[in-house]
């Protein structure tokens, strides 16, 4: 564009014109679009996998159930690692100098030791060997507690497979009874209730706790490896099945597989900064230098414009 | 047909409601609302994308309004309501399909020329309030997919500090995001962009002035 | 079922009875190249999208002749 000159397409056309139905168009498309997404709904139907319980979890899984209540208890679960906004265990990530996590700060306060598993065993008031162990367990230094649940979740790590029948004699306290009493109330089914916002009581609208929970544990992202929606194999693209998902989404799941997105502990926080400034770029495109020439310089337009660059002449390259 | 010149009617002013229906005849006359006649080079099937964008988003809403008739689990429970479901997905790729076809039309027609900019501003705004719907969408599907996307995604949220007001864990939150606000956000960019594309007319070629002359060109006329 | 205050009732019976035509809902296929993964069914979108963006700006648009 010429520097100092009116933009020369500002402003009413004043050349040739034809006639333009546009209520008839958009009538037809109306039409056309229905019918389209019938066919396709009575083609394709849509996707359902049925969501993970955590009694499935617990019954299908329970060796990873029992390390993943142990995880919470030593605190080295994601959930009870996270830091804000549910907890202050760390700081989050960071783009640059700009701690938004930490500056967001703890707005969704998640103990995960005492929501998932203390509060929920205290429920189980007819087993007194679970509340005895609950009390002992209590009434221990934390010290003592991190101690206990450490060298349990690490006996468990190395025991077959994880069994807990299999692990190495030791001083565990009062921690392997808790987390297979926690078992038992899962597999009953009664976990999933108790970990929906126990703050709003009867109704239940907020999933955040059972929702950490289970994203704590492993079979939850087994079964989404095996989907193909991991976020090191473009998951947020894909959907279950053969089924199309957000391809929309394709540049930020991109990101998560190239360095130093892949490898970095920041990852999420740097792929955020990055996405927002390329869709503000996209936004702003018709100001961008270089990027807004780029229609010029390829004849794409000419096709669009054939019929009239035929009739009066075409422009200049 | 010639079109009014957008001006004139303000003189009408002797009341507040005759002073707002004169300006608003005067920034988007009738004429220039629903014309029926385009300019000769509105002749591609490029152009047809930004309306069939626009009934896609009209089958969304129709689809996604009968679900939320029924309430959130109905769909779940009975078959005509997966039906439904169907019908809401379905059209919701057909609506990111043509979307994405517009843009890229609208990008290689440099669309923006000539005092649209924000006409290019607000459908990329549109588009992407359009993929946080999207997105919010498979949040209350109440499936696998909601409990996976919505896991895996508060890191990503969390790491803006946005997660600590806006929990997609919360479905409650969530669903009400995605039935009220997001649509009603997404409608309105949308009446805005249809707004500015006729108050200013299609964009004319690249390298054509208003009056139709190709600029470089051995002088053909533009005769009408 | 009856079809009272049923929105749609028709096509819902119809879908009801047919089903799905083609099943999608088995393991999914995906293409791989180096690193990068994408299923058959993304792939297909967007190849599609890119054929009708080719039709769109290559197909006559009917009606294009000046009066
Ligand atoms: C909800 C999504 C959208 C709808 C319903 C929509 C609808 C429309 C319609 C009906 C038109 C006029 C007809 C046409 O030229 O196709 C139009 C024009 C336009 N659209 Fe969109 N649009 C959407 C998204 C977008 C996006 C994502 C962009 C680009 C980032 C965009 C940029 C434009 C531009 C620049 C024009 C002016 C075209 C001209 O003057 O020739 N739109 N849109």
């Amino acid at each position: 564009m010429t520097a100092g000159r009116v933009d020369p397409a500002a402003g009413d056309w004043r050349g040739p014109r034809r006639p333009y139905d546009l209520v008839k168009e958009f009538i037809v498309a109306l039409v056309a679009v229905s019918l389209l997404t019938v066919v396709l709904a009575l083609l394709f139907s849509s996707p359902n996998e049925k969501g993970v319980t955590l009694e499935q979890w617990a019954q299908k899984a329970p060796n990873d159930f029992i390390a993943t209540t142990v995880s919470e208890l030593a605190g080295t679960s994601t959930s009870a690692s996270y830091g804000p906004p549910y907890n202050h265990s760390s700081t989050g990530q960071q783009i640059g100098p700009l701690h938004l996590q930490k500056w967001a700060g703890v707005r969704i306060p998640v103990d995960p030791a005492r929501d998932f598993v203390i509060s929920p065993l205290r429920t189980m008031t007819a087993d007194a060997a679970v509340q005895a162990a609950v009390r002992r367990y209590e009434a221990a230094p934390a010290a003592q507690q991190d101690q206990w649940a450490g060298a349990y979740a690490d006996a468990l790590s190395k025991a077959p497979e994880g069994d807990p029948a299999q692990v190495a004699a030791g001083d565990y306290g009062p921690v392997p009874a808790m987390a297979s009493g926690l078992l038992g109330l899962a597999q009953s089914g009664a976990l999933d209730s108790q970990l929906v916002n126990a703050g709003t009581g009867f109704y239940q609208a907020d999933y955040t706790k059972p929702l950490l929970f289970l994203a704590d544990g492993g079979y939850l992202a087994d079964l989404a490896q095996a989907q193909h929606l991991s976020g090191n194999q473009w998951g947020m693209m894909n959907e279950t099945g053969n089924f199309p998902g957000q391809p929309w989404l394709w540049l930020y799941t991109f990101w998560y597989q190239v360095r130093p997105f892949s490898t970095s502990t920041n990852a999420d926080a740097l792929v955020w900064g990055l996405m927002m400034l390329l869709s503000l770029a996209l936004v702003l495109v018709p100001f961008i230098p270089g990027v807004r020439s780029i229609p010029r310089r390829l004849p794409l337009y000419r096709l669009v414009w054939r019929s009239y660059y035929r009739e009066h002449g075409a422009p200049r390259r | 047909m010639s079109q009014t010149p957008a001006s004139g009617r303000a003189g009408e002013r002797s009341t507040w409601t005759g002073w707002l229906r004169a300006h608003t005849l005067d920034a988007i006359p009738p004429e220039h609302l629903l014309p029926d006649t385009q300019p000769a080079y509105v002749a591609s099937w490029i152009y047809v994308f930004g309306v069939l964008a626009l009934t896609a988003f009209v089958v969304v809403c129709v689809s996604g309004l009968v679900i939320a008739l029924k309430g959130p689990t109905w769909w779940q429970v009975s078959s005509r309501g997966h039906f439904v479901n169907s019908l809401h997905l379905w059209s919701v790729e057909l609506f990111f399909f043509f979307m994405v076809v517009h843009l890229w039309g609208k990008f290689f027609m440099a669309a923006w020329r000539g005092r649209r900019a924000l006409t290019w501003m607000t459908g990329a705004v549109t588009f992407l309030a359009s993929i946080g719907t999207a997105f919010t969408g498979y949040l209350v599907q109440q499936n696998f997919d909601s409990q996976w996307i919505s896991t895996q995604a508060k890191d990503g949220i969390n790491a803006t500090g946005i997660g600590a007001f806006w929990n997609v864990l919360d479905f409650g939150q969530m669903l009400l995001w995605h039935v009220a606000l997001l649509p009603l956000a997404v409608s309105v960019l949308i009446v805005l962009h249809i707004l500015l594309v006729r108050t200013s007319g299609v964009v004319p070629p690249i390298g054509v002035d208003l009056d139709g002359r190709v600029e470089g060109a051995a002088a053909k006329e533009a005769a009408p | 079922m009856s079809a009272g205050g049923d929105p749609l009732p028709l096509l819902a019976a119809l879908a009801v009875s047919i089903e799905a035509l083609v099943d999608l809902t088995g393991p999914g296929h995906y293409l791989d190249w180096r690193f990068i993964q994408i299923s058959g069914a993304n792939f297909a979108v967007i190849v599609l999208m890119l054929v009708v963006f080719a039709l769109a700006l290559f197909l006559p648009f009917p009606g294009g002749r000046k009066r």
